[in-house]
C-alpha cells in the first residue's frame, strides 16, 4: 500500500490579500500535515487591456498619461506575480515552511486537475474566485474548497 | 689708620644699625598681642580704592599700582568684599532658545536665586511634558478622535473612487490598478477583452466604450488630482487635533508657571513661545516609530531639551554683591565661550553651551585682576575695554570677534554690564598704560597707589607688631617671642633700605614668619626666638649665595684681583651690587684710571665698549665737569683720562662709583696712592658734593666679608656719603667688628673728605688768593693740570711730529 501525500493549495491571483489565505492554510495544517503549494492563477487582462489600441495609463502622481503596450502589460503583469511569490515565500519562511510557488493560466485545466484532484487535498481560495468560470471546473474536482473571504484589492481606490 | 684717624668722618657705632629696642607695647609672645589694625600705611591706595568703588560714574574703575608681593590682591579683595557686603546680589541671567533665530539665543534677567528657581522649574515642567504629550497621543480620546478623522477622510477618498467606479461600471469599464497608475479597460462579465473581442462588439457600442473611457479618464484625472488637496486637508484637520489635544496638555503645566513667574513680564512671554513651539510640532513630540535605519532614528529626549534653561550667572537670594579674582584671565575665562560637541563629524552648539566669564560671574559687584596677566593673554584687554566702553558682555569667540571665522555659530544676546573692574599691577605698567593706551584712562580713573614702607616710628612700630601677630595667627604659625618680633622688625627695616623705614611687601614678610617658624619647629622649640629669625635670614642667604660665593672665592685665590692693603696710584676699591631678584649682595671691584695729556677728555672704558648703562656714563661724564669745575679754570682742561673697571666683564649701571673714579683719576693726576684697605661707594656732582646711592649696606658687608676673611686688622674701612647714614642696618657681625674697632666706616659729603681719607693727605681747600696749601693733594691735582695746558699751548705752537694727539 502506497501512501498519498496531502497537499493544500493555496489558489492566489493578482487581486488576493495573501495574508488571510495564508492564515487558513496555517490552520489546516495543524489539523493534519501536507504539502504547501501556491497555484498564481494568471490572469492575462493586462495584456488583453494593451492590446487595445486606446488604452491608456495615467500615472498616480501626475495624473499624466500615456500609452499602455503590452511590454509595459509585461512588465505589469510580471511585478504582479513577483510580488505575490515574494509575500507567500515570505510568510512561509516567517512559518519555517516549505511552499511550491506555481503559475498557471486558467486555462490550464490539466495541471490544475493534476495539483488539486483527491479527497486528500485542499483548495484554499478567496471568495470572489466564485465569480470567475474557473470556479466552475474547480467545484467539479472531488477536492475539499476552502473559501476565505477576501476582497479583490486592485479595484480599490 | 688709627680708629682717631678722621674721627670726624667716622659713622658711630649706633647709626650703623638700629636696632628695634623699646617697645611702646608689653608683651611676651605675639599670641598676646591683640587684632591690629588693617590696611597699615596704605591710608591713601585705600581711600583711593573705597573712591574707585564707591563712585558711581562710567570709567571709575580702579588700577592698584604696587610691587608684586606688596598683598595688592588681599587688600583690593579686602576692600571690594567690605562694598560688596553693602549691596545686594544682582539679577540671574538665564539664556533661552529664540524659537524665531536659534542662532541668536535670548537673555531673561531674573531677580537673584529666581533664575536657578527658573531652571528648575522648567527641568520639571519638561519632565512633565516628556510623560504628558506622548500619553495624550497614545489616550483613547485621542485615538478615537483621530480615527474619527481617518474614517472622514477614507470615506471621502472611497466615496470619490466608488462614484468612479459606479460610473465606470455602468459603461462596462474596469478600472486596474497598476504599480504606478491606472489602466482604463473595456470588461465584459468580469474580464478585461481584447482588441478581438472588442472588434467583434457593434461599431456603435465600441465608440461608446471608447468615449466613455475618455470621459473616465478625465474624470479619473480629476480624482488624481484632488487626491493631494484630500491629503493636504487631512494632515490639517489631524494637526488641528493635535494642536487641540497638546495646548489642552500643555497648556494647564504652563499656566502655573505663569503665574508664578507673573511679576516678569519677559518670562511670561517666553513661557508663552513655549506653549506656540510645542503646540506648533506637538506631532513631533509622539513616541516615535523605530526607523528603518538606526541613525535616522529621532531623539524626543532633544526636543524637549530646547526648553531647557542655561543660567548663566546665578546668585543666591540674600547674597550680597559677587566679589570675583580671576587668576587665569583668558579671554573665555574673562569674556565667556560658546562651546561646542561633535556629532559625526560636525561640531554643533545651542544656547546650553553658553558659558560665562568672570565679567559676567561679577557683573553687579566687583572683578579682581592681575594686569600683567591679563596683558600677557591674546585678545583679553582689548575685549575688556570694549565689554567696559559698551557696558554688556557679547559672548563670542575671539575669531568672531576679529573676524576671523565666517562659520556660523552662536550670536547671543548681549548682557548689560555693571562691574568695577579692580586691576592690579606694577607701577611701570600703570604709567606705561597711561602713556600708550589712550582708552586707559578713559577706563581707569581711579589709581590707588600703594606704599612700598611705612615710617619707622614708636606708633608704627607698635601697629606693625599686630600686622605681624595677626600674620603669624592667619598662618597659625608657632608664637614669636618678643626678641623675634624685635628681629623681625629689624629685617623688615634692612629690606626697606632704610633704617628709618620699615618694608610694606607683604610676601617675603610671610616668607620671613614661615620660614622662622620651620626652623623653630626643627629645633623643637614651642616658640620662634630671634636666633630662629636670625637662622631663616641667614639660610635663605645660603641658598641663594652661590653666585656671591664665587665672586667671593675669585677674589680670596686673586683670580678677582683685590688689593686691601698696601696703597697704589689711579687704583681704587669701588663696590658693585648683584641683584638676584630675592637676594642682593655687594663685592669690591677695582677701579684704574690714567691720565696724559689731552683734549679734557675723560674716557669711560666700560661706555666704549658698550658695557656702561646710561647713568653709569652719565656719571662718568660729570667727572670732566667735576674737573672743570674744581681746577685750573683759567686754562683750557687739557686732560685725556681712562677709566676702567677691571676685569668687569658684564654691563655696568648706576653712578654709585662716580666718587670712586673721580678719586683714581685726581689720584693719577697728582700721583698721591690711594690706599687699598679702603674702598669707597657714592656718587659726586659737578661741584664735588658726594650724593646717596642705592645697596649700600650690601655694599659695606660685601667689602667686610672680603677684608675679614684677608683678616682685619683695623685699617679696613669704607666710605660712604653722609646721607646714605640713615638707610644703615647692617649686620651685627659688622657691628661688633666696628666697635671694636676692627673695621671703619667713613660717611664725607664731598670729594674732597673722601680723597683726604683714602690718600691719608689733606685734599686740601682753596685760601683766600685762591691757592690750595702746599702739599695738598689738590694743588698737585691743580699744578699737574696746569703743566698739561702749558704743554697743550707749546705743543699748539709747535704740533712736532703728532705724538700728543
Amino acid at each position: 500500500m502506497t501512501d498519498v501525500k496531502a497537499r493544500i493549495v493555496i489558489a492566489v491571483t493578482e487581486l488576493t490579500p495573501v495574508q488571510e489565505l495564508w492564515r487558513a492554510a496555517l490552520q489546516r495544517l495543524h489539523e493534519s500535515w501536507a504539502d504547501l503549494h501556491a497555484l498564481f492563477f494568471a490572469d492575462d487582462q493586462w495584456h488583453r487591456a494593451a492590446s487595445l489600441p486606446f488604452t491608456r495609463e495615467i500615472s498616480r502622481i501626475s495624473g499624466i498619461n500615456e500609452d499602455f503596450t503590452q511590454q509595459r502589460a509585461s512588465q505589469v503583469h510580471e511585478e504582479a506575480i513577483n510580488r505575490t511569490r515574494r509575500r507567500m515565500q515570505d510568510l512561509a519562511s516567517e512559518a519555517n515552511l516549505a511552499i511550491v510557488f506555481e503559475v498557471l493560466p486558467e486555462s490550464n485545466q490539466q495541471r490544475i486537475r493534476e495539483l488539486v484532484s483527491g479527497p486528500q487535498n485542499t483548495l484554499i481560495a478567496p471568495s470572489f474566485i466564485t465569480r470567475r468560470p474557473l470556479f466552475a471546473e474547480l467545484q467539479k474536482l472531488d477536492c475539499r474548497i476552502v473559501l476565505v473571504e477576501a476582497k479583490e484589492e486592485s479595484f480599490q481606490g | 689708620m688709627t680708629t682717631n684717624t678722621f674721627r670726624e668722618f667716622r659713622v658711630s657705632v649706633d647709626s650703623l644699625r638700629w636696632p628695634c629696642k623699646s617697645l611702646g607695647i608689653d608683651f611676651e609672645s605675639s599670641d598676646q598681642l591683640p587684632a591690629g589694625k588693617p590696611y597699615l600705611g596704605q591710608q591713601r591706595a585705600i581711600e583711593a580704592m573705597r573712591f574707585g568703588m564707591q563712585i558711581d560714574s562710567d570709567g571709575h574703575n580702579v588700577f592698584v599700582l604696587g610691587p608684586a608681593g606688596g598683598h595688592r590682591h588681599g587688600l583690593a579683595e579686602e576692600l571690594a568684599k567690605e562694598q560688596a557686603a553693602k549691596k545686594k546680589a544682582p539679577n540671574d541671567w538665564c539664556y533661552v532658545i529664540n524659537f524665531a533665530n536659534p542662532e541668536r539665543p535670548h537673555t531673561l534677567p531674573f531677580p537673584a536665586g529666581r533664575g536657578e528657581m527658573f531652571c528648575k522649574d522648567m527641568g520639571d515642567l519638561i519632565d512633565e511634558l516628556r510623560l504628558a504629550i506622548p500619553a495624550t497621543f497614545e489616550g483613547d480620546d485621542y485615538r478615537n478622535a483621530l480615527k474619527a478623522v481617518e474614517a472622514d477622510t477614507q470615506k471621502e477618498v472611497e466615496g470619490l473612487w466608488k462614484e468612479l467606479e459606479d460610473h465606470a461600471s455602468k459603461k462596462n469599464i474596469g478600472v486596474l490598478h497598476t504599480p504606478t497608475g491606472y489602466v482604463l479597460a473595456p470588461v465584459r462579465d468580469g474580464k478585461v477583452i481584447d482588441e478581438e473581442e472588442f472588434s467583434k462588439l457593434p461599431e456603435g457600442e465600441r465608440t461608446e466604450m471608447q468615449e466613455a473611457i475618455r470621459i473616465l479618464s478625465e474624470e479619473l484625472q480629476n480624482h488624481i488630482e484632488r487626491m493631494p488637496h484630500l491629503q493636504k486637508k487631512h494632515r490639517e484637520r489631524v494637526k488641528a487635533l493635535n494642536r487641540e489635544v497638546t495646548e489642552h496638555a500643555v497648556g494647564m503645566l504652563l499656566s502655573n508657571l505663569r503665574a508664578k513667574y507673573r511679576e516678569l513680564p519677559a518670562v511670561v512671554t517666553y513661557l508663552d513661545e513655549v506653549q506656540e513651539n510645542i503646540v506648533d510640532n506637538a506631532e513631533d513630540f509622539r513616541s516615535p516609530e523605530s526607523p528603518s535605519l538606526p541613525f535616522l532614528s529621532r531623539d524626543t529626549s532633544e526636543l524637549f531639551s530646547q526648553y531647557e534653561v542655561n543660567l548663566i550667572v546665578g546668585n543666591e537670594e540674600n547674597a550680597t554683591a559677587p566679589v570675583i579674582f580671576e587668576p587665569n584671565p583668558n579671554y573665555s575665562n574673562i569674556i565667556g565661550k560658546v562651546e561646542y560637541r561633535a556629532e559625526m563629524g560636525a561640531l554643533l552648539t545651542d544656547f546650553r553651551m553658553i558659558r560665562s566669564g568672570a565679567l559676567l560671574a561679577a557683573n553687579g559687584g566687583y572683578l579682581i585682576l592681575d594686569m600683567h596677566r591679563v596683558l600677557s593673554r591674546p585678545f583679553v584687554w582689548e575685549a575688556l575695554k570694549q565689554a567696559l566702553f559698551a557696558k554688556q558682555v557679547r559672548i563670542e569667540s575671539p575669531g568672531e570677534t576679529y573676524g576671523f571665522v565666517s562659520t556660523t555659530t552662536l550670536k547671543p544676546d548681549p548682557i548689560p554690564l555693571e562691574v568695577k573692574v579692580i586691576l592690579v599691577g606694577e607701577r611701570w605698567l600703570y604709567y606705561l598704560l597711561s602713556v600708550y593706551d589712550s582708552e586707559f584712562n578713559d577706563l581707569f580713573k581711579v589709581a590707588a597707589d600703594l606704599d612700598d614702607d611705612l615710617k619707622r616710628n614708636d606708633e608704627n612700630v607698635d601697629a606693625y607688631l599686630l600686622l605681624i601677630a595677626d600674620r603669624i595667627r592667619e598662618r597659625k604659625l608657632l608664637s614669636f617671642t618678643q626678641n623675634a618680633m624685635q628681629k623681625v622688625i629689624e629685617q623688615r627695616a634692612r629690606r626697606a633700605e632704610d633704617s628709618e623705614r620699615l618694608s610694606m611687601h607683604m610676601r617675603s614678610l610671610d616668607d620671613l614668619l614661615t620660614q622662622s617658624d620651620y626652623w623653630a619647629r626643627q629645633s623643637g622649640a614651642s616658640r620662634v626666638d630671634a636666633l630662629d629669625v636670625n637662622k631663616a635670614i641667614d639660610e635663605k642667604k645660603r641658598r641663594l649665595g652661590r653666585t656671591q660665593e664665587k665672586i667671593r672665592e675669585a677674589i680670596q685665590r686673586n683670580t678677582l684681583l683685590i688689593d686691601t692693603q698696601g696703597a697704589c696710584v689711579g687704583q681704587i676699591n669701588g663696590l658693585s651690587v648683584v641683584d638676584l631678584g630675592e637676594f642682593r649682595f655687594g663685592f669690591p671691584v677695582r677701579i684704574t684710571a690714567t691720565t696724559r695729556i689731552g683734549t679734557g677728555k675723560v674716557v669711560d672704558i666700560e661706555r666704549e665698549v658698550e658695557l656702561g648703562g646710561a647713568i653709569h656714563s652719565k656719571g662718568v661724564m660729570i667727572l670732566s665737569a667735576a674737573l672743570s669745575s674744581r681746577y685750573a679754570s683759567d686754562v683750557p682742561l687739557s686732560l685725556h683720562g681712562n677709566i676702567v673697571f677691571e676685569q668687569s666683564y658684564g654691563g655696568v649701571e648706576g653712578d654709585s662709583a662716580s666718587v670712586a673714579e673721580l678719586c683714581a683719576l685726581l689720584s693719577s693726576l697728582s700721583g698721591v696712592p690711594i690706599q687699598q684697605n679702603l674702598a669707597v661707594t657714592g656718587s659726586v656732582n659737578q661741584l664735588g658734593r658726594v650724593q646717596v646711592v642705592g645697596g649700600v649696606n650690601e655694599k659695606i658687608e660685601g667689602y667686610f666679608d672680603i677684608c675679614k676673611e684677608r683678616g682685619l686688622n683695623g685699617s679696613h674701612g669704607i666710605i660712604i656719603p653722609c646721607d646714605n647714614i640713615k638707610h644703615l642696618m647692617l649686620r651685627e657681625d659688622v657691628v661688633k667688628a666696628v666697635e671694636q674697632g676692627q673695621f671703619s666706616v667713613f660717611a664725607v659729603s664731598d670729594v674732597d673728605e673722601a680723597l683726604s681719607i683714602l690718600t691719608g693727605i689733606d685734599a686740601g681747600r682753596r685760601d683766600e688768593s685762591g691757592e690750595f696749601p702746599k702739599d695738598s693733594v689738590n694743588r698737585q691735582v691743580e699744578q699737574q693740570l696746569t703743566r698739561y695746558a702749558e704743554l697743550r699751548r707749546n705743543f699748539a705752537k709747535d704740533p712736532g711730529d703728532g705724538k700728543y694727539d
